[in-house]
């Protein structure tokens, strides 16, 4: 018995490691290398509970590699199902055979530049928030501190712009990112206490900091990181002198706010990965109106045997996304120990 | 049909001043009024408007709001500030607002802090501004009794005004402060021992 686990983010490295600690005979295919988003942009400190990188993320790569089979720099890039098998077909011409499958397959960031009234295409010191990520690891070009990718001067005046893209129906996002109002709070946090001087200024529609995020991060950010909160959207931006200048409504104080900045980082919104959309047209896979995979159960999809974990089936948190590997792996573990067929229609 | 011209005059009004500066929002404001006692909670609101919701003041006086108060201290709006300079200094701290707030940011705490900084921006006042009457018929009562008599007070304070004290007014009175408190009329115990003191902190205070 075999099973193909595709992505090697939070979700797959999870799912892979549980599988292979089970005892199955686990593949971990990954296009890039381990790690996934979190790893491909440097993150360091996760919200919402401020572990880093190295605490979370890395073991799980480390467990995953002794024990999994891991092809890394491998695409996924077709796939059919023929009886109870799976084939997949991989970008070096291999196909690797699975009783079950497991998709982690994470998101696409949205790209900052077709928000066209932000004018990132225009102005290189409007940033998408994974490259504020980026420039806050200790380990950083920058060593921790936000700077203008313009000059590489020291960013003292910080916009950041929740709900960029998402929450709009007329860019076709119109569910919550769900992920950006934990993340910028803890970004708010770093900056603060990076460079003392630096001001934060954070322009949103809600605060969404779910559960124990509201007084770990938002709290803080607003009670001890004096982070200027605003309440209403970013209309638009210009340039004025060497200044960036971010307009909205505050909606608290019924006033427009023109607020110079010299560093602005939008809260892109996460979108379904493509992956996504060329399976489900191969293998007839539910989705959601939004284009995430369509679930039952957390993990079970409506194929047989065909299993998804993470960002795969809509946003969600790192520490979310690893409970689901785990769980599609014990999902994964039933259907080939109960026979398959069972467990797992929608 | 006849068209009253009066009716369809109107004007275009300028476009209204940004009162952020180049720099920034303006944090001195809310610098200054967390060096006062009180006020060093201001970054503690989160601006859910419980407190404007139960305020005691609010319910008679629209323009009382502290949260708009708070939120206008914290963005430096010194001018907007300065607007409500006869509306701030009118809350009867009755602190349902410390109580309310979830926060424990003790609102009313902030907004008399806010007052403290702002009342010596106000402009010149004459001496017929009615927070300036209200407070010298006030201070002077402390001053000669140690101790408030409402009712004398309200009298006192409709009379500079120009307005009779209404059975309304009474009942008002009554429903909020309690008819004992309204009724006591005595000097505080050993008050003047403690007399000339006063006077002197009350007459320092003024300058």
């Amino acid at each position: 018995m075999s099973v193909v686990v595709i992505g090697g983010g939070p979700a797959g490295l999870a799912a892979a490691a549980s599988l292979a600690s089970a005892g199955e005979e686990t593949y971990l295919v990954e296009k890039d290398e381990l790690g996934g988003f979190p790893k491909k942009h440097n993150f360091h400190l996760l919200a919402p509970r401020l572990e880093t990188y190295e605490d979370v993320i890395q073991p799980l790569i480390n467990e995953a590699k002794s024990k999994a089979r891991v092809l890394e720099h491998a695409e996924a890039i077709g796939i059919e199902k023929k009886g109870d098998k799976f084939n997949i077909r991989l970008g070096d011409g291999k196909v690797l055979t699975a009783d079950a499958v497991i998709l982690a397959s994470g998101f696409e960031p949205l790209q900052p530049e077709t928000l066209l009234e932000y004018k990132a295409y225009l102005y290189p010191d409007v940033i998408p928030s994974w490259k504020l990520e980026e420039m806050l690891s200790p380990n950083s070009p920058t060593n921790g501190i936000a700077t203008r990718p313009s000059d590489g001067k020291r960013a003292d005046e910080i916009a950041i712009v929740f709900c960029a893209g998402s929450r709009s129906r007329t860019l076709g996002v119109p569910y919550c990112s769900f992920v950006c109002c934990g993340y910028s709070c803890k970004q708010a946090i770093e900056i603060k206490r990076s460079n003392p001087e630096a001001r934060v200024h954070l322009f949103y529609m809600d605060i969404r900091t779910i559960g124990e995020e509201e007084n770990t991060l938002y709290w803080v950010a607003q009670e001890e990181c004096g982070a200027h909160f605003v309440r209403g959207r970013v209309a638009g931006l210009e340039k004025r002198g060497d200044k960036l200048i971010v307009t909205a409504e505050d909606t608290l104080l019924n006033r427009r706010v023109e607020l110079p900045v010299d560093l602005v980082s939008l809260d892109v919104a996460v979108l379904p990965s493509k992956t996504i959309k060329d399976f489900a047209q191969k293998l007839n896979l539910e989705l959601t109106e939004n284009g995430f995979v369509k679930t039952s159960r957390v993990v079970d999809t409506n194929i047989p045997g065909f299993f998804v974990a993470g960002m795969t089936s809509g946003p969600k948190l790192i520490e979310m996304c690893i409970a689901e590997g785990s769980a599609a792996a014990a999902s994964v573990a039933n259907y080939l120990k109960e026979g398959k067929g069972h467990g797992s229609k929608c | 049909m006849v068209v009253n011209v009066e009716e369809l005059k109107a004007e275009w009004l300028p476009p209204k001043d940004f009162t952020l500066s180049e720099e920034g929002h303006d944090l001195s404001l809310a610098d200054e009024v967390r060096k006062i006692l009180g006020g060093e909670r201001i970054d503690l609101c989160f601006r859910c408007g419980t407190c404007t919701a139960g305020c005691t003041t609010g319910d008679r006086l629209t323009e009382y709001n502290p949260r708009v108060i708070i939120n206008m201290a914290k963005e430096g709006m010194w001018n907007e500030l300065a607007e409500l300079g006869d509306v701030i200094w009118q809350c009867v701290s009755c602190n349902k607002c410390v109580q309310h707030c979830p926060k424990d940011a003790r609102p009313a705490d902030i907004v008399r802090a806010v007052w403290t900084v702002i009342r010596h921006r106000l402009p010149q006042e004459t001496e017929h501004n009615p927070r300036l009457v209200l407070e010298g018929l006030y201070m002077g009562q402390i001053a000669e009794k140690g101790r408030v008599d409402e009712t004398k007070l309200a009298r006192d304070f409709y009379g500079k005004m120009g307005r009779r004290l209404t059975l309304d007014d009474m009942m008002f009175g009554i429903k909020k402060v309690g008819l004992t408190r309204l009724i006591r009329t005595s000097k505080a115990p050993n008050w003047d021992k403690v007399k000339p003191t006063v006077k002197k902190l009350i007459e320092e205070r003024g300058k």
